[in-house]
């Protein structure tokens, strides 16, 4: 299991991380979202222990992650670069971390390599970015290890490697209890292969939830009261409803609440409306009005 | 819960390492050409050079190899001189994350601890970096070990522990050179900075200490010379710069043939290397608790510690300024220049002009601080330095170079307590000439007219103190001022053991050398060269110093000499010498010099004065800065040399010595004068000696005069 407790990471005087508290469970497909900025790759170089927090702890299974070369033999991270792999042929990075992870499958790398045809000898600067991102995440998986974390993991693949590479991680998911945790800006692929999915936001969290409990949380309304009714949202939100969006274009209104159906409709139902409609949002429109409710949209870009 | 990091792992140090040199084999490659063309050819060129310097008689011939072979030898120490430069390259290799942002991830998610890590990649450095020296070293031995079936090369085999000495020199230099590189990157990163560090920590180092040193010297610090600095370990140890003047100063004295008591630098080699090594060290230890505690994201931050670009940059500072104070340059130029290169460097590191007021802040901190460190080494006289004295028995010895002992004998190590004192005496007698110049008077000459010459007399004293810590100091001083230390010295037996390797020399005939004694009688006419056997040599040289062992004082004020070879008298005492001259067939046993033939280089001055530059004298330690135009009377007058005679220059009259006295003169000239006055001094055939203060040679003047 992940486990992030309190935990505070800076740099200079930015705060990336403000007492995050976090918990991935053990074969999960964790899904990290955020705006630019909010601490995902953070909170991924926390769990590689490349990064050290300055306090609170992060915890692999128990164990420290920061200069523990046991735990880290269990996690494998794959950031949103691909330059640094230019002088190896995909043989000798496959070589190299097979000398440091000693789960490492040939059988599974050839398995995977001869699925998306990748050449063995040529130089991995000579790949093209979409490639080089196919053979890290073949090595990633041959590692065979606990945890696999992807930065940006879908960056540069065409739609068809996309759902190749997608394969790929749900079969790890499924035939050993892979932990993945992937950071992207694709919500729509998150909600692909996400089971569980959380939203930070300058550094904290917004919320950490399975991803169907989210989706089911947050809805879109459409609506129209009788004419002699008008309603403000204010007078709705004082009736107990959490509203992230308030929008009324003449009679009709469109609203985004945080609550679940039942207590929307015993709340509104009783007021009559000429409509009443509940539209199911998508992942990324509820990242946006999630967003949007800390002050962070695009209405102030003129 | 507490979290707990107790799980057992695999022990990846082995593996990171095996990786680092697959990794960076290219480096590897380049190595291991580059010194594969370095010592390797130059063993062979200088194996073939051998073989055709015995081989070739067409010196036509002989030539056109010479170039070629030459030609070999300066690409051989081209590519080995660039194989030493090859340690900056591979360090920033094996720690190029900590200074390329795109691949810090890699190294840092694998797992591996931080020693893990630092100390493979350190490990795997230097191996790529000195495996390949070691290897070449050991073939260009192997090299020469075949060649010598074909070449004689027993004097190379004969300085063949000196040659190890000095290979072992220069891998602890590299070693050095690559930790001290590996240190600076550690708290850089970027590539910029990264390489201008290593660069910088380089250079500033030694160059620093050497700043120091001259800011020390030049606070009046009589008799501590700037040249010393050459002989400290703080110098040679802290820095491959250092290093490398070690092995330039050490280098000709380890392949001298005759490894005796005379060489300066070799007693220090041991100590040389022991504190490389703890520099090193500390440079290590230093390197890895910065990595250890630097952060992953810090790369691409020009410095990662802030710190040591001030270290860095104050260095710079220090030695420009100080240099211009110390050569009464125009001090505000120098500050102006500092301030340029300051900012520059401010620009660079801050990439802009953020907080600019802090680099105006340091610059003035550290040009403070100059002048501060420049005012304390004047105000200290250089911390004292020149006062001190060691107590005679805190040294363990002394090595002596005095210009008053005859040529070719300087530079002589003695343990000999009676030398070991009266070279304390001479430095305490020299410190109170300076310090309390009016506790001494001096007798003015007046104008130049009427008076020889200047009696300067260069010494140089360098104690090795039983603590390990050595100290050198040189004075320009009156002759008559050794009188004690030259006679210490010429009784000793270590001045036996070391005058007796100098009565040879080496003489060719044509394309044969050999060893030979030049040998002259009394009046310098009869030059006799004998070339000797190897055997012989060494017969000759045990006799001469068993000689010299046996002179007693009185024998040595008081002897006469019998012949000289080379310009090393034999005294009639020396009865062992005399024998094995005679097995050689020289023989000057009363010899009549009636016959005289080369009389108008004969001639007698009398009651010869000596003048000095007085108190001046003792003003400063280097004789450029003697400046005054008076002359004054020398306390005593004597010598133990002699030197050229210059009547040419010599505004005092000479008198020719009657044909009658000629003999008498010759037999009566004496060079070694201790503690008295000379009656005359005696010019013959362009050498100078002296007769002593004697009833027979007061006659004898008497008469000359006369005549």
């Amino acid at each position: 299991m992940i486990e992030l407790r309190n935990t505070v990471k800076r740099f200079d005087s930015y705060t990336a991380l403000d007492g995050v508290d976090l918990k991935i469970e053990k074969g999960t497909a964790f899904g990290l979202l955020g705006s630019n900025g909010a601490g995902k790759s953070t909170i991924l170089r926390l769990l590689s222990g490349i990064y050290k927090q300055e306090s609170g702890e992060v915890l692999i299974d128990g164990e420290n992650v920061y200069d523990n070369p046991s735990v880290k033999e269990r996690v494998f991270f794959i950031n949103d670069e691909t330059v640094q792999f230019g002088n190896y042929t995909l043989k000798a990075l496959k070589n190299y971390y097979k000398s440091y992870y000693s789960k490492f499958s040939d059988e599974i790398f050839e398995e995977l390599r001869n699925r998306i045809s990748l050449p063995l000898n040529k130089k991995i600067n000579t790949f093209s970015k979409g490639m080089k991102r196919q053979a890290i995440v073949i090595i990633g998986l041959a590692c065979q290890t606990d945890y696999l974390l992807l930065d940006e993991a879908f960056d540069g693949l065409d739609p068809t490697m996309r759902i190749i590479v997608k394969k790929m991680l749900v079969d790890a998911m499924l035939d050993r209890q892979l932990t993945t945790v992937i950071s992207s800006h694709n919500l729509k692929e998150i909600n692909e292969v996400c089971d569980t999915a959380a939203l930070l936001h300058k550094g904290k969290i917004i919320f950490s939830r399975e991803i169907d409990s989210v989706m089911g949380s947050i809805h879109k309304l459409q609506l129209v009261f009788p004419k002699d009714m008008e309603f403000t949202r204010e007078q709705l939100a004082g009736e107990g409803l959490d509203i992230l969006h308030f929008e009324r274009s003449h009679s009709i209104y469109y609203l985004i609440v945080r609550d679940e159906i039942p207590k929307i409709e015993k709340i509104l139902v009783p007021k009559n409306p000429v409509l009443f409609e509940i539209i199911p949002l998508s992942l990324e429109e509820i990242f946006i009005y999630e967003l949007e409710v800390l002050g962070y949209d695009s209405s102030d870009i003129k | 819960m507490t979290a707990v990091t107790s799980s057992k792992s695999r022990n990846f140090f082995g593996t990171r390492f095996r990786n680092d040199i697959t990794a960076n084999k290219r480096q590897l490659i380049i190595n291991g050409i580059l010194q594969l063309l370095g010592l390797p050819v130059i063993s062979i060129s200088f194996l073939v050079a051998m073989y055709y310097d015995t081989k070739v008689d067409n010196m036509r011939v002989y030539d056109q190899i010479e170039a070629t072979t030459a030609t070999f030898a300066i690409v051989g120490i081209i590519a080995f001189v660039i194989s030493l430069f090859m340690g900056m390259p591979i360090v920033l290799s094996m720690f190029s994350y900590l200074y390329k942002k795109t691949i810090a991830d890699m190294h840092y998610a694998l797992p591996l601890s931080g020693k893990q890590r630092f100390f493979a990649d350190y490990l795997a450095g230097i191996s790529i970096y000195a495996v390949p020296y070691v290897c070449a070293f050991v073939l260009s031995i192997g090299i020469i070990g075949i060649g010598s079936i074909f070449v004689d090369t027993s004097y190379f085999w004969s300085v063949f522990p000196s040659v190890l000495k000095l290979a072992l020199l220069v891998l602890t230099a590299m070693i050095q050179f690559y930790t001290l590189s590996a240190f600076a990157l550690s708290f850089c990163g970027n590539t910029f900075e990264s390489s201008f560090s290593i660069l910088a920590f380089n250079g500033m180092i030694p160059a620093t200490i050497v700043c120091l040193w001259l800011a020390i010297c030049d606070s009046s610090t009589y008799g501590v010379t700037k040249d010393s600095i050459f002989m400290s370990n703080l110098f040679t140890s802290s820095s491959p710069a250092g290093a490398v003047m070690f092995f330039a100063n050490y280098a000709p004295e380890a392949s001298y043939r005759y490894n005796g008591a005379f060489n300066e630098f070799t007693p220090l080699y041991t100590k040389f290397i022991i504190f490389s090594l703890i520099a090193t060290a500390v440079y290590l230890g230093a390197g890895y608790f910065l990595y250890k505690f630097r952060k992953a994201e810090s790369v691409s931050k020009p410095y990662v510690y802030k710190a040591f670009f001030y270290v860095i940059m104050s260095m710079v500072v220090f030695c420009i300024l100080s240099l211009f104070i110390s050569n009464n340059g125009v001090i505000s130029a120098g500050i102006l220049l500092c301030a340029i290169i300051w900012f520059i460097m401010e620009v660079i590191t801050r990439r802009g002009f953020k907080k600019f007021w802090q680099a105006g802040i340091g610059f003035a901190a550290s040009v403070a601080a100059v002048f501060l460190i420049c005012q304390i080494c004047s105000l200290t006289n250089g911390f004292g330095m020149s006062r001190r004295v060691p107590a005679p028995a805190t040294v363990s010895s002394v090595t002596v170079r005095c210009s008053r002992l005859p040529n070719g004998c300087y530079d002589i190590k003695f343990h000999d307590k009676d030398v070991i004192n009266a070279a304390i005496q001479l430095q305490e007698e020299c410190i109170d000439r300076h310090f309390n110049p009016d506790n001494y008077s001096y007798q003015k000459a007046g104008s130049h007219d009427g008076y020889s010459k200047t009696m300067d007399c260069f010494v140089k004293l360098n104690y090795s103190l039983i603590s390990g810590s050595n100290m050198r100091r040189e004075y320009f001083i009156n002759d008559g001022m050794t009188d004690q230390l030259i006679k210490a010295i010429l009784l000793s037996d270590e001045y036996a053991s070391a005058a007796s390797e100098f009565i040879t020399i080496d003489a060719i005939y044509g394309n044969v050398r050999s060893k030979a004694l030049e040998i002259n009688d009394k009046s310098f006419s009869s030059n006799i060269t004998k070339t000797i056997s190897a055997t012989e040599e060494k017969l000759i040289m045990i006799a001469y110093e068993s000689d010299l062992k046996a002179m007693t004082e009185d024998e040595l004020i008081n002897g006469s000499v019998y012949c000289y070879l080379d310009d090393k008298w034999v005294l009639d005492s020396f009865t062992a010498t005399k024998d094995m001259l005679s097995d050689l067939g020289v023989n000057f046993e009363n010899k009549d010099y009636s016959g005289f033939s080369d009389k108008n280089t004969l001639a007698i001055k009398v009651n010869p004065v000596f003048i000095t530059s007085g108190k001046y004298q003792f003003e400063k330690t280097n004789y450029e800065y003697i400046g005054s135009d008076d002359f004054f009377i020398a306390d005593t007058i004597t010598s133990v040399r002699y030197g050229y005679a210059n009547s040419a220059t010599d505004d005092r009259s000479m008198i020719t010595v009657p044909d009658k006295y000629i003999s008498q003169v010759i037999n009566n000239a004496y060079p070694i004068i201790i503690g008295e006055k000379p009656l005359a001094s005696v010019a013959i055939n362009e050498k100078e000696l002296y007769l002593r203060d004697t009833e027979e040679n007061r006659k004898l003047i008497a008469e000359i005069q006369n005549n």
